[in-house]
């Protein structure tokens, strides 16, 4: 009996703990299939939130740096400072916020108390801000223990160092460092770089936990642009480009563009009338601030926003011009190579105007009086408007606008910067009237850009090919390792090199000889060639009449062409407006410090040689009569002050450039030392009359220009003032124009 | 003489006295099961003192490698912080100080505080550097011997 009643209850038992068992598993079992199937990817989602930190890797834009690879454009980490108003509670917290940030940032505290009072939990105060001010951020937040209500968010910001220094060809980047101009748009992709991502575990405090789970994409920093661009000869361009622009009173901004006519590397673009990277917003130009804030309220964005857009618009690349008789060289060499005139063939017979066609208007020259008979070499050196509408009929109009677009001017170049405008020619097949050929033969009725103008012309200095001409040498990665070389593109062959080597020789005479126009453009020691132009501006005629475009187009040495050059005045409003007279010389000078620095020996001409200067040799401590000797037999002559018997002081001094022929100013005692001459006026006179002056002021001249090419020529301006007192012997520097105005 | 009545087994009522069974089974001395379990307490002690000990040290290597592992990623991630700002006070620094020594700013200066000018170009000499004698050398045809003829070809070989 004992044994039936244990076995029963035991059978009991374990239905009870069976069932027990079976009841908790089966809420167990349903409470995961809840967790994992029904609420699973919402949990899982909030899990990966919680336990994972994903962060963004930031990669850093790329650096533009010049062909010495000095960096013209580099960024660096800045912070924005924002507000997190919704986390300041009371009054004296927002208060206090306030004041701080006043103190720190220089920004209005009742503007700031103002953002403090809204509900956010995001406000941005200010960007862009420097480690520095950073600092004494967080020191306030440490010192006034502010844990939330103020937070610091990395970003970058550009830097261009030199200010407004190649503006034009940098560009400026967006408040999200995107390209918007120039290269820095042209190149935004290479530069931008890609950001990487960061998802690693979290523990309960927040911190990574790398070893525990980590997966990372590595950020990709931007490439960085080598530029074929020489900060140097840069500064060459742009210093001589904004003298050019004040003292010719130039109204509508100038260009100058330099390029290896081998390579079509440029070595040098500028625009003036440009505008500081760092502050692209801000309006550079004070004369257009002035009237933009003289415009009643309602006008003034719009009249902000032209302006903005005219000081960012790159007028080497993107504006479009008549290019004036520069385009005579090209003609000319239409002619030369369809074998229809010879340099020594009689072209024309000018009178001063020319009737192109029976019933047609009259065009003038711009020599009124006409030159004669002319040659064709001597129709390019003079310039002679009819001489080159005959020449262009000679070629004929189908010819014409074969060379037209085999010298590039019916495309673009390829430049690699933004914005490169077409041509505007007569018609979209190319076909001209009898008119159009016409005025076409010397630059005048159709539009091109300067950099295809200058393009052109290295097709001529180089032998007859063609060129693509770009700024950007290489693309380099974070690690310096060379992503993309840019090579030299040779498009096609335009002339024969017997035909560039004539045409060069012409451009050659053209600048040193007496019977050329280019004369201004003439550098003592280099073999300049070039070509001036003067175009007029159909439909942009200002109040007081028609306005010109002054251009000088040229490339050196002749014998074996290096570098070209295209310089461009817009709207010159000074005592002259032509080519010659405005463009050229900043173009001689831009050429007098570019070649030494390119290595390029100077080859005196017998001629040169003779009017070269010599260094003042050393005669202090000498006796009077040593001196007289040596300074004798340097060719000098020797002007003697003072009372004692040896020299105590010399101007120039021991090693100064002085002119062959010159006076050297020897005292003999401390009294004579004091002795001052006044500077006289030395402008407007001939070299005769210049050196005359000079020399009965006892001081000396040291010639600068146009002087050693021949012809008529006069002093346009002179290094120390009128009226200034110096000593004696000190040495006036004179520079020397051509006095006619030619086109 | 017990008598014997067949019918009645008398003797089976008759009082018997029970065997004893002996169920004592006679046993080793009770003192050599004691040192066995002794022994046997002992070595398991040992061992799993031991055995602890390890597990112990094991477990505490193990956090302690993760703290130091924790400490040591968070002190990176705070030095390439302070490497990333450092490198951006020096781009700034860099800049600011190629802008005061921009070549307009130093020809200024020049020109205006030291009262430098420009090269004059007699003041420059270019000098040619010559390129170097050359000269050639004949070699004549030398008849060499059959195993001055392997000799070269084998190493022709492996050069």
């Amino acid at each position: 009996m004992a044994n039936g009643t244990t076995v029963r209850m035991w059978r009991r038992s374990l239905f009870v703990l069976i069932m027990i068992v079976f009841f908790g598993f089966s809420l167990v079992c349903f409470r995961l299939f809840q967790l994992q199937v029904v609420n699973g990817e919402d949990l899982q989602k909030r899990a990966i939130e919680q336990q994972m930190a994903d962060t963004k890797i930031s990669a850093q834009r790329g650096t533009i740096y010049d062909c010495n690879m000095k960096p013209l454009a580099q960024s660096a980490t800045v912070w924005t400072v924002v507000l997190e108003p919704a986390y300041l509670k009371t009054d004296e917290e927002k208060e206090l916020v306030a004041c701080g940030l006043s103190e720190i940032l220089e920004i209005d505290k009742d503007k700031l108390l103002e953002k403090a009072k809204k509900k956010s939990y995001y406000i941005v105060i200010k960007r862009k801000v420097e480690t520095d001010i950073k600092d004494k951020i967080i020191k306030f937040k440490n010192d006034n223990r502010i844990s939330n209500g103020i937070r610091l968010i990395e970003d970058y910001k550009r830097y261009y160092p030199y200010g407004n220094f190649a503006s034009a060809i940098l560009g400026f980047t967006g408040t999200d460092s995107q390209g918007l101009s120039g290269l820095e748009a042209y190149y935004d992709k290479e530069l931008t770089g890609e950001a990487g991502r960061l998802i690693t575990a979290k523990n309960a405090i927040g911190t990574d936990m790398p070893f525990d789970y980590e997966q990372k994409i590595p950020s990709k920093d931007g490439n960085n642009l080598v530029l074929s661009i020489d900060e140097v000869i840069q500064h060459f361009i742009e210093k001589n480009l904004e003298e050019g622009i004040i003292n010719h009173k130039v109204k509508n901004r100038a260009a100058a563009i330099m390029m290896n006519v081998n390579t079509g590397e440029i070595i040098g673009l500028s625009v003036k009338g440009d505008y500081n990277p760092n502050e692209p917003f801000v309006i550079a130009d004070e004369e257009t601030l002035r009237e933009i804030e003289s415009l009643p309220e309602s006008e003034r964005d719009v009249a902000k926003s032209v302006a903005w857009e005219k000081q960012w618009r790159n007028k080497a690349v993107s504006d479009t011009y008549y290019p004036g008789s520069v385009f005579k060289m090209i003609t000319e060499c239409m002619g030369i190579e369809e074998n229809v005139i010879s340099e020594n063939d009689h072209l024309v017979n000018c009178t001063g105007s020319f009737v192109p066609y029976q019933g047609a208007s009259c065009i003038h020259c711009h020599k009124r009086t006409g030159h004669g008979s002319l040659t064709a070499e001597e129709a390019l050196l003079r310039s002679c408007n009819p001489g080159f509408i005959i020449l262009g009929q000679k070629v004929g109009a189908e010819k014409f606008y074969q060379y037209y677009t085999a010298f590039g001017f019916s495309e673009k170049t390829g430049i690699d910067l933004p914005g490169e405008a077409s041509d505007i020619f007569f018609s979209a097949d190319g076909s001209m009237t009898q008119m159009d050929l016409a005025v076409a033969s010397f630059g005048q009725n159709f539009s091109i850009t300067p950099i295809q103008m200058l393009t052109a012309a290295s097709a001529i200095a180089n032998g007859g090919k063609l060129v693509k001409p770009h700024v950007v040498k290489q693309i380099i990665d974070a690690n310096g390792n060379i992503v993309k070389s840019m090579e030299t593109i040779v498009k096609r062959n335009v002339i024969s090199e017997d035909t560039a080597k004539r045409v060069t020789q012409m451009l050659y005479k053209n600048v040193n000889t007496k019977e050329g126009s280019g004369k201004n453009g003439y550098v003592a020691g280099y073999r300049v060639c070039g070509k001036t132009g003067t175009s007029e501006k159909i439909g942009c005629s200002g109040a007081d009449g028609k306005d010109y475009i002054a251009s000088f187009c040229g490339f050196a040495p002749a014998d074996n062409p290096q570098v070209a050059m295209l310089v461009y005045f817009d709207t010159p409003k000074g005592e002259s407006y032509y080519g010659s007279a405005v463009a050229a010389p900043v173009f001689a000078k831009i050429m007098q410090d570019v070649l030494p620095y390119l290595g390029i020996e100077r080859k005196y001409t017998e001629e040169e040689i003779a009017q070269l200067e010599t260094t003042a040799p050393n005669i202090l401590g000498k006796s009077i009569g040593e001196a007289r000797n040596i300074v004798q037999s340097s060719e000098l002559n020797p002007i003697i002050l003072g009372e004692g018997e040896k020299v105590v002081s010399q101007i120039p001094e021991p090693s100064k450039s002085i002119r062959k022929g010159g006076t050297i100013v020897l005292y003999t005692d401390k009294i004579s030392i004091n002795e001052a001459v006044e500077v006289p006026n030395l402008t407007g006179l001939s070299m005769i009359e210049a050196n005359k002056i000079i020399a009965n002021s006892k001081l000396n001249i040291s010639i600068k220009g146009a002087s050693m090419s021949g012809g008529e020529v006069v002093s346009s301006s002179q290094s120390i003032p009128e009226g200034t007192l110096v000593k004696p012997g000190s040495v006036i520097t004179v520079e020397f124009i051509q006095k006619d105005n030619i086109r | 003489m017990q008598e014997k009545n067949l019918a009645y087994d008398l003797s089976l009522f008759d009082a018997t006295v029970k065997k004893e069974k002996n169920n004592v089974v006679e046993l080793p001395p009770f003192k050599n099961k004691v040192k066995t379990k002794q022994k046997l307490s002992l070595i398991n002690m040992i061992t799993i003192s031991l055995l602890f000990v390890a597990m112990i040290t094991v477990v505490s290597t193990l956090v302690f490698s993760q703290v130091l592992l924790t400490e040591l990623t968070e002190n990176i991630a705070c030095l390439t912080n302070e490497l990333n700002e450092k490198q951006s006070i020096y781009t700034q620094l860099q800049m600011k100080a190629d802008a005061k020594l921009s070549l307009k700013t130093v020809e200024e200066y020049s020109k205006s505080e030291l009262g430098m000018s420009k090269i004059e170009p007699s003041q420059i000499e270019y000098i040619r550097l010559s390129e170097g004698d050359k000269s050639s050398i004949n070699i004549q045809n030398v008849h060499l011997g059959f195993f001055s003829n392997i000799k070269n070809l084998i190493s022709d070989i492996l050069s």
